[in-house]
């Protein structure tokens, strides 16, 4: 990545040092939130996930091999982060909601605009970030790979089910792609 | 990618793009006072407490080699 600072720096991260921690979150900080942003698509939840992105990158420096791209590190680290914000998410959508989906808006390009979001929030989160990156933010398999530290197939798979299941729910629901 | 094309205009009706921005606001002064959730007890780490509990009650000499382990 041609944002990546020196080796010296690195090195002071790993060590702690809290300028180099600091250098390091100012320099990095937009391509990470842009990354973030992308797959919460939510201001407030991507603000929150980049500090805590940031957070346990700080935590974890002492594993940081500092011969290698620290941006690929540390958007590992946010897609992961991201990926929990969604569960949790999740998680509190179903507690206090069940499976009832709230009443569809009643104008018909509004509510099948409406309904082609719920369909897609409903994904499970591993499905949902990849189909976010592929399909709308149009980003390539090797990125999406790279971030989630998968292997490309895996992607692939991943993106072959979310459509699947993504084309079926919509299909119940009389809209066609 | 082609294979998804359809279901990629369809989305993208409902779900454009996001524009790459910076934060609203300065961030550093969060990162430096955050503090992630404590995660909650799973019913595994009861059972290992709990365990460990009674263990300690049953054979008190067993702290020396538990301490010795921590």
């Amino acid at each position: 990545m041609a944002n990546d600072p020196d080796q010296a720096m690195l090195e002071r991260f790993v060590e702690g040092d809290p300028l180099a921690v600091e250098a390091l979150y100012r320099r990095f900080e937009r391509e990470a939130h842009g990354w973030i942003l992308r797959i919460v698509r939510d201001s407030a939840a991507a603000e929150d996930v980049l500090v805590d992105s940031f957070w346990r990158a700080y935590r974890a420096r002492a594993r940081f091999v500092v011969t290698r791209p620290f941006g690929a590190w540390l958007r590992r680290i946010a897609t992961r982060a991201a990926l929990d914000h969604l569960r949790s998410v999740r998680r509190r959508a179903e507690r206090h909601l069940g499976d009832v989906d709230p009443p569809a808006p009643a104008d018909g390009d509004l509510a099948a605009r409406d309904a082609i979001a719920r369909a897609f929030s409903r994904l499970p989160a591993k499905l949902q970030v990849v189909a976010t990156l592929a399909l709308i933010e149009e980003r390539p398999y090797g990125e999406i790979a790279e971030a989630l530290d998968v292997p490309i197939g895996t992607v692939k798979s991943r993106l072959s089910r979310a459509s699947a299941r993504l084309r079926e729910d919509l299909s119940r629901q009389g809209i066609r792609p | 990618m082609t294979d998804h094309d359809d279901l990629r205009a369809l989305l993208h009706l409902a779900l454009p793009p996001v524009q790459d921005r910076p934060p609203n606001r300065d961030l550093w002064p969060a990162v430096l006072t955050h503090r992630p959730p404590s995660p909650d007890w799973s019913w595994l780490d009861l059972g290992a407490a709990a365990a460990i509990a009674i263990l300690l009650s049953l054979f008190p000499g067993c702290f020396w080699l538990l301490l010795y382990h921590l």
